[in-house]
């Protein structure tokens, strides 16, 4: 006899279950139908291209859930049985669906044996286990990223639950009653059907299954039927959003034609592009966002994770109140202001942490940014700091009001080759300065330290010194794209007529902008952040570092550098070439995890006017490893932190804070055939 | 021949702004081989005019019921005491009122007009070598000045004031005060709560503390410092981080950037950060325990020491240059 | 309707670094190593005109320079700023002009326009500092005067100004039609631009008057000023080293303080 089972064991009217699952349908098609179209009136957005880059990106994060694994491993893996558990148990409906309604019988034989029988159980129960976890997690440890609590949440796990546990009665009852040969491939019903025998018998077991399964089909029903009234839409629109993901350069923002654009920036939601409106629908509120933002740690008016939702919440009440006027420019923004406050914009510093953390690729800084756009450029509104920079940016090209240095200072009395000195001097590499390398004096420093240690490894480079101008970094992240492509443009002219390829910054700002956003103003060159031109020239044995009195050293991640850049190796290599060197991580907090220094997105000219310091914040992980250096790899950072740790330091053990090159130069300095400048 | 008149604005008793005016005007005199005339505009009583005598003047015209300062009255007093003394040398105080009816008076007069000058010499053929900062003070102009009337005001404390002369008298003349009805009247006047100094960006001094100071309380030994010399309170970063002062008062590439005449800064280590707020500064002087501090880079007097050892000594030693000094 | 004329010059960034600032001997002037901007007390006396205008409503905006064909970007900034109306002057029909002449010429666009209830400029420009034009405007259209203004409002038919002092600041209460300087405080920091409106300054048209236009022989609006012979401009030499105070104690380290700051002229 093969292997298999009856279908509708125990159960007569069978088409009212076709009938109630029509109107399943019918009510799940409305509502999925609504939020088509609240989508569709975002603008266009190219979203489809790179079909298998896309899908393989979308298996290693369902499939394996690898972004979740990577820092929450509990919660990831039982979220992980929660997925499985979900697609697994709908196949095998699905099974059930192709074998009687469609006559392809294939829940038969061995494969009803291992897959719709004992897989089932297995995941089944795993599926269970990971919904008590669930509900201890929200309802007994109850992590702050998860609160408030919303009854939807509860009543979720709960359904999930009863539906689970009906199944497994289901199961037993159907064993126990059809004297199934094979019920003990089915381990879980077995045990629950012989349970259930003996406190029911024959009789009150056939009518508890029975009213079990029409119980279960409702609940069942109801939950696809809810889908796209509760936060279960992300059943759909997760893996959606993941497949949907942007795939351009991580480290450039939405480019805006500026002459062609009506309204700059977002004041409006159906100024969106539709695949932000799709994200406010993906989010699952699970709050990670929140855990790594520097500005939500440090008590500022953000959360991203509510940023989303607000969004959410105001999508769907404006499209219930339907129709809508058309837009008039001079109109007041019904989002900027009334749903997403201003302060909350201005509280960001673009650090991506929250796109890094979120396990379905909500994008939470390009909306940021767009929403700045629309108070700078159209409202001309900004923090009281930014007046200057904005003002400095405009008439002298670096974000430094009231400066009186001079971007030749720093190599007045070292031999380097000017491009307007020696026009017509090859060179391999531009060592692009930065503003901050050229003008503020302790990083000056360290662009110094890069400077000797290339003459020192014989790498053939030119400045541009006083041509230099701001790569526009700063006023892009405070939303005015205007001033950024002002000056991109300005500064690709210079490239263009000295002939640049290959740029050398020590900036991350400077590199992510001339790699990531360049190219969109026409400008293409090959980009190297320090650390990674440094370790090169020491992997090739053209720079030798002896060992030096460095101590132990934490390297702080800078955002630009690692999750815009995917740079985390070559600095830490960089160190470790140091020969007595002792490398400390902040546990946790490190690499893709690092916590912003509070230096982005314009804060590195910006007073923090509410809540913590966020550098303080940084410095204090920084400290607790007990480093005596933190090497940092960006102007801002050195700036953010040398502060900070000055502050959170107890008297006497405030580490230093060093640029890495700086580290590099001073154990190239103890190789006296390498002294830089011979 | 020149004849040099120093016109004053007295804004209540003898002060060093007059003093000031007067040793131009004197030395200029010298120079040029003529004598100072100095014209008292608004009221005066007989021991102002002692003092002018003492500093220098040789006469000394008032105006008989001139009141409170206004610039058309004043101005027309002015030009009537220039022609009373057929001066064609005058001198005015950078002040305010100085500057607002200086170039009115010259340009009346047919005089070339120079404003905010900080030398003056002239020499017996009646030529006039006047200096006078340009382009932000980055560079010094030096004009030449043959012949013609000319009206200068001399920068507030580019002048020390010279020798007194107790007790020389000279020629005092009273004209009418002009009648006109002017057109414009000063309905009030305030002066800044002088307890917490000028504001930060228009301070001449600056006493700035930073986290070395150590608390909120000791901020007191800078307010002190800061009233004896006329300036403001300022703070680093760290300092208003702390909460010892308010943030109002912190100075730095995101706080208030300050260019004052003197920048006394106390326990401040100088991270890049405060630097960009006193790039400004003409003179900075660092009081720090740390020698390698990078605040000693941009500081053009330093003083390595403990800031609780050397501030009271300070006071002491500024107490007494100004008891000497006024 | 309230007409404000607000005259602003472009010059050499008074923030170019120390260290890049050159003289340019032959032309008794600094080199053009940096980018010309408008003249910083300038660009508050528009903003204070801007804010006047907010608050009577009716009002039109003039903005006049006087300057070489570059200074149009000066005015679109004004215009960008929400200046009504922007008039160059060229610079090059009055060689060697000085503070007169400039007082002159000024005054004789200003006479083409509709009647200015008041005019404003900058305390001084950043450049020469001269701090004369308005004051000789006042005289050549014999108005009254007053300097270093921070803020102004309509009140009846004369104007009350928030004006700097020394020790504080006072309340005067001018006759219209009046002429005014304009120092720099928190509340007139020039606004930025809308990007919208800078894009409109740009593609605005903006007219440039000739000696003829405003019926001046160039060589008549010379006045005193130009008889001054500029004999040396140069940069003065300034020790940037630290000089480390030493003593045996702190009483005798702070007497040397002392005398090096009085030294200094600072105390």
């Amino acid at each position: 006899m093969t292997p298999t089972r009856e279908v509708f064991f125990n159960i007569r009217h069978v088409w009212v279950m076709y009938a109630l699952f029509a109107v399943t349908l019918a009510i799940f098609s409305y509502g999925f139908c609504r939020h088509w179209q609240r989508w569709s009136r975002g603008l266009p957005a190219s979203r489809t291209d790179r079909p298998w880059q896309r899908l393989q990106g979308l298996l290693r994060q369902t499939a394996a859930h690898d972004r979740l694994l990577k820092r929450y491993r509990a919660a990831g893996f039982f979220h992980l049985l929660f997925f499985w558990g979900m697609v697994i148990l709908t196949a095998g409906t699905t099974v059930v669906f192709i074998h009687n309604d469609l006559g392809i019988h294939i829940m038969q034989g061995a494969f009803y044996l291992y897959f719709q029988s004992l897989t089932l159980n297995i995941f089944g129960a795993l599926f269970i286990v990971a919904l008590l976890a669930a509900l201890v997690q929200r309802y007994v440890a109850r992590p702050s990223r998860l609160k408030p609590d919303h009854w939807q949440d509860g009543l979720i796990l709960i359904l999930l639950l009863t539906i689970l546990l009906t199944g497994f009665i289901l199961q037993g009852a159907r064993i126990q009653l059809t004297r199934d040969p094979w019920g003990a491939w089915s381990p879980v019903g077995n045990v629950a059907g012989s349970l259930l025998a003996r406190l029911f018998g024959v009789d009150g077991l056939r009518q508890l299954h029975l009213f079990t399964w029409w119980f279960h089909m409702a609940l069942v029903f109801g939950f696809i039927a809810w889908i796209p009234y509760s936060k279960l839409m992300h059943l759909l629109t997760a893996p959606a959003n993941i497949y949907l993901r942007d795939l351009e350069p991580r480290g450039a923002l939405p480019l805006l034609d500026i002459e062609k654009t009506e309204a700059l920036g977002i004041s409006r939601l159906e100024q969106f592009s539709w695949k932000d409106l799709f994200d406010l629908d993906a989010c699952t509120e699970c709050g990670r966002c929140e855990v790594n933002c520097p500005a939500n740690i440090s008590n500022k008016p953000l959360s991203p994770k509510w940023l989303i939702l607000d969004l959410q919440k105001a999508s769907r009440a404006e499209h219930a109140a339907a129709p809508t006027p058309p837009p008039n420019p001079e109109e007041p923004s019904p989002l900027v202001g009334p749903v997403i406050r201003e302060e909350t914009l201005w509280s960001c510093t673009t650090c991506r942490a929250c796109m890094e953390q979120c396990p379905v690729m909500i994008e939470q800084v390009p909306k940021i940014v767009q929403m700045r756009r629309h108070l700078v450029m159209e409202r001309a509104e900004f923090p009281d700091d930014l007046q200057g920079v904005i003002r400095s940016l405009e008439a002298r090209g670096h974000p430094y009001p009231g400066s009186s240095a001079s971007r030749s200072d720093w190599h007045k009395d070292l031999d380097v080759h000017v491009l307007s000195d020696k026009p017509g001097q090859s060179f391999d590499v531009l060592l692009w300065v930065g503003c901050a390398g050229a003008m503020n004096d302790r990083s000056k420093s360290v662009t110094r330290a890069v400077a000797q240690l290339l003459q020192a490894a014989g790498v053939r480079f030119a400045i541009l010194s006083r041509e230099e101008k701001c790569t526009g970094d700063p006023a892009r992240r405070i939303g005015h794209e205007f001033l950024f492509q002002q000056l991109a443009q300005e500064n690709i002219a210079t490239f263009d007529r000295y002939g640049v390829k290959k740029i050398l910054t020590s900036c991350p700002h400077c590199f992510n902008t001339l790699r990531n956003e360049y190219p969109q103003l026409g400008g293409n060159y090959q980009v190297i952040h320090h650390s990674e031109f440094l370790q090169e020239l020491v992997a090739s044995g053209r720079l030798r570092p002896e060992a030096t009195a460095l101590g132990k050293v934490v390297f702080h991640d800078p955002c630009y550098l690692g999750r815009y850049n995917q740079v985390y190796g070559a600095p830490r290599q960089l160190l470790d070439s140091v020969p007595n060197s002792q490398r400390a991580e902040v546990p946790n907090w490190s690499a893709r995890n690092a916590l912003c220094c509070g230096g982005g997105g314009g804060f590195s000219f910006m007073e923090e006017k509410t809540g913590t310091r966020m550098s303080h914040n940084r410095s204090r992980q920084l400290v607790s490893t007990g480093a005596d250096t933190v090497a940092v790899g960006c102007p801002f950072c050195m700036t953010m932190l040398e502060d900070g740790v000055k502050t959170v330091s107890p008297e006497g053990q405030t580490p230093r804070v060093l640029d890495i090159a700086e580290v590099l130069a001073q154990a190239i300095m103890q190789n006296p055939a390498q002294e830089p400048g011979r | 021949m020149r004849n040099v008149l120093a016109i004053l604005i007295p804004a209540g008793a003898f002060s060093r702004t007059e003093a000031e005016t007067i040793t131009a005007g004197k030395s200029l005199a010298a120079q040029l081989g003529a004598d100072l005339s100095v014209g008292i505009l608004g009221p005066s009583d007989d021991s102002f005019a002692r003092e002018c005598f003492a500093f220098g003047a040789k006469s000394l015209t008032r105006v008989e019921g001139l009141a409170a300062y206004q610039s058309e009255a004043y101005s027309a007093a002015a030009q009537q005491i220039a022609a009373s003394v057929a001066a064609d040398v005058i001198l005015f105080p950078s002040t305010t009122y100085g500057l607002e009816i200086a170039p009115g008076v010259g340009y009346r007069l047919g005089a070339a007009v120079i404003l905010d000058c900080v030398g003056l010499i002239g020499d017996s053929s009646g030529n006039l070598t006047i200096t006078k900062p340009v382009y932000g003070g980055k560079a010094n102009s030096e004009l030449i000045a043959r012949q013609g009337p000319v009206v200068i005001a001399m920068r507030m404390r580019s002048v020390a004031p010279g020798e007194k002369q107790d007790g020389a008298t000279g020629e005092i003349n009273t004209i009418p005060a002009p009648a006109l009805s002017p057109r414009t009247q000063i309905l009030e006047h305030t002066t800044e709560d002088t307890g917490s100094g000028p504001k930060l960006e228009d301070a001449r001094v600056i006493i700035s503390g930073g986290r070395g100071l150590g608390n909120k309380e000791n901020f007191v030994h800078l307010e002190e410092l800061a009233r004896l010399l006329g300036g403001s309170v300022g703070a680093s970063r760290a300092a208003c981080d702390q909460g010892w002062v308010p943030a109002t008062l912190q100075i730095g590439q995101t706080g208030k950037k300050v260019a004052p005449d003197l920048y006394l800064a106390v326990g401040i280590s100088g991270a890049s950060q405060h630097l960009v707020g006193i790039a400004g500064a003409r003179h900075i002087v660092a009081i720090n325990k740390d020698a390698k501090a990078p605040i000693f880079q941009v500081a053009a007097l330093g003083v390595v020491d403990e800031w609780q050892a050397l501030l009271p000594k300070l006071v002491v030693a500024l107490t007494e240059h100004k008891a000497r000094n006024s | 309707m309230l007409h404000l004329v607000v005259c602003l010059k472009q010059i050499l960034d008074p923030e170019i670094p120390p260290a890049d600032f050159k003289l340019d001997p032959s032309a008794q002037r600094a080199a053009p190593t940096a980018s010309l901007v408008a003249s910083i007390f300038d660009e508050n006396a528009l903003e204070i005109a801007l804010q006047l205008r907010e608050k009577v409503g009716d009002a039109r905006i003039t903005a006049i320079s006087l300057g070489p064909p570059s200074a149009v970007d000066v005015l679109r900034k004004a215009l960008s700023m929400r200046a009504d109306d922007a008039i160059l002057i060229r610079e090059e029909d009055f060689p060697g002009i000085d503070a007169h002449g400039c007082a002159r010429v000024l005054a004789a666009a200003i006479r083409k326009l509709p009647p200015a209830d008041l005019i404003l400029c900058g305390r001084e420009t950043g450049d020469w500092h001269g701090g004369l034009v308005a004051a000789f405007l006042a005289a050549e259209f014999d108005r009254p005067y007053t300097n270093f203004v921070a803020g102004i409002t309509k009140e009846g038919d004369h104007f009350h100004l928030r004006r700097q002092t020394e020790d504080g600041w006072e309340i005067v209460r001018s006759a219209a039609p009046a002429v005014i300087t304009v120092t720099n405080d928190d509340h007139n920091l020039p606004r930025i631009p809308k990007v919208k409106d800078n894009m409109m300054a740009f593609r605005k048209q903006i007219p440039a008057w000739t000696a003829s236009d405003l019926g001046l022989v160039p060589a008549s609006v010379a006045g005193p000023n130009s008889k001054l012979e500029q004999s040396r401009l140069y940069v003065p030499v300034v020790d940037r080293k630290c000089e480390i105070i030493t003593g045996d104690n702190a009483e005798a380290k702070a007497r040397q303080l002392v005398e090096r700051l009085a030294a200094l002229q600072v105390i």
